[in-house]
């Protein structure tokens, strides 16, 4: 044993083929997206399930923690919906009487239904990206759940990201707080259309940025953002966000501002993945 | 042998640490980067071939689940465990200055070279602000982790060494 050890191979022989093999799979992965899934999924069947356990015991730790603090949360939450619920009703009352948006909720109602007669899959986010650079996490729902590329994931109400590589149980998903996420947006009430961008500067904030909004568009802060028709992989009326800030541009024709999503980013566990497709829709 | 087994079950807890512990122990959404501890670690302690080898997998691990092209990572990491093993040579227990500086120095590097191809190529070109709040940050909050995981980790290869002297003995 300890004489072929002896005649080992060079470390500067290693290095160089290590080198070349890791610059041949670069260039066939830019070639190929499909180049490296048997491996990939080979590491995934292993890595996932101990993943998955991982954090099934997170969760129930912080569960335990979590039954404390919702009890004074509770309380503080219905002093707050009661003040929510008066100014709504005020709100609403206002509305009423404003003949010219009803045809404007009407439309949201439609997107609304839309909404809700996608076919969805739950799933748990079982690891984060593990630079600071991107924004992506990986589910615990692959291939095997009929999960495929360019689905759009949803949760806490709002749009999260879509799912950017697939494999045979686990996802991965760019959530649209991503440095290299666009989605082409539309504002509910006006229907002009817009470009919601991640931003790594943004991200503390928990913002992101909108930009590419006609100058002479009549938006407040506060309206809505959905996704837009469009779009060709997301799917119409998802709802993203509320927009303020909004400033004209220095080039006098258009307008940008930055947007506040729906979905929590800092505290995602729990996802829906809308099984449609935009691409299958219009059949 | 047992020294491969032990490196890539390290590899792949430290992994799993940072998607997943580290990631909820982030402090203003920065999170330190363990597996560049480990490789320099390994490479710096057990020589050029042990550090290519950790880094090989560290690296690999990353661009199975989140990278964009197989082997961008890999080839990062596994240059930085081959030139940490470089400076195998004036390894000693007790030294502190060397480590640290290594660390640095293949932290930084790692983000540098990230920074150019993910966020230079598309554009990005405010350097200064990614490098005073993405780059310093993970730097700072990575070397405090290392502070404390490094005694560990020359635990770890004390034993190993131990190890692999007494069955070198018995088969030699």
């Amino acid at each position: 044993m300890k004489k072929r050890e002896t005649v080992e191979f060079p470390t500067k022989y290693i290095l160089s083929i290590l080198t070349i093999i890791c610059v041949i799979c670069i260039v066939l992965s830019l070639v190929n997206d499909d180049f490296g899934r048997p491996v990939k999924n080979a590491v995934a069947t292993v890595v996932v399930p101990v993943q998955d356990g991982m954090n099934s015991v997170g969760k129930w730790m912080a569960g335990k923690s979590d039954t404390l603090k919702e009890l004074s949360d509770v309380m503080s939450e219905n002093k707050k919906l009661k003040k929510q619920l008066e100014k709504l009703k005020e709100e609403n009352t206002a509305l009423l009487l404003n003949n010219n948006k009803v045809e404007d909720l009407q439309k949201l109602l439609e997107l609304d239904n839309k909404y809700s007669t996608y076919n969805k899959v739950a799933a748990s986010v079982i690891s984060k990206e593990p630079g600071n650079w991107f924004s992506s996490f990986t589910i615990n729902k692959g291939s095997k759940d009929g999960i495929k590329v360019d689905m759009n994931v949803i949760g806490n109400g709002g749009l999260i990201g879509i799912v950017t590589a697939v494999g045979k149980n686990y996802s991965t998903v760019r959530t649209i707080i991503d440095d290299s996420s666009n989605v082409s947006a539309q504002f509910s009430t006006t229907s002009d259309t817009c470009i919601v961008e991640g931003d790594l500067k943004l991200i503390n904030d928990g913002i992101l940025y909108i930009s590419n909004i006609k100058k002479d568009v009549k938006i407040a802060d506060g309206d809505m953002v959905v996704t837009s028709n469009i779009s060709d992989k997301f799917l119409p009326g998802i709802m993203i966000g509320y927009v303020k800030d909004i400033s004209n541009d220095s080039n006098n024709l258009t307008k940008s501002g930055h947007i506040t999503p729906i979905a929590d980013f800092a505290h995602i566990e729990d996802v829906l993945v809308i099984t449609d497709l935009k691409t299958n829709m219009e059949e | 042998m047992l020294r491969k087994i032990i490196m890539t079950a390290l590899a792949l807890l430290f992994y799993l640490l940072q998607c997943t512990l580290f990631k909820t122990l982030s402090l203003a959404s920065i999170s330190p980067n363990l597996l560049i501890i480990l490789t320099f670690a390994f490479g710096f302690m057990g020589g050029k071939r042990n550090g290519m080898y950790v880094g090989f997998i560290c690296g690999f691990l990353m661009d199975v689940f989140y990278g964009d092209v197989l082997g961008f990572n890999t080839l990062i990491f596994v240059y930085v465990g081959y030139v940490n093993g470089i400076f195998n040579k004036m390894f000693f227990d007790e030294e502190v200055t060397l480590p640290i500086a290594l660390l640095v120095g293949s932290e930084l590097s790692y983000s540098f070279i990230f920074y150019i191809f993910n966020f230079l190529l598309r554009g990005r070109l405010q350097f200064g602000y990614y490098f005073l709040h993405i780059m310093l940050p993970e730097l700072a909050y990575t070397v405090i982790i290392a502070v404390l995981l490094y005694r560990l980790l020359l635990k770890i290869n004390h034993k190993l060494t131990e190890f692999e002297k007494r069955s070198a003995a018995k088969f030699g």
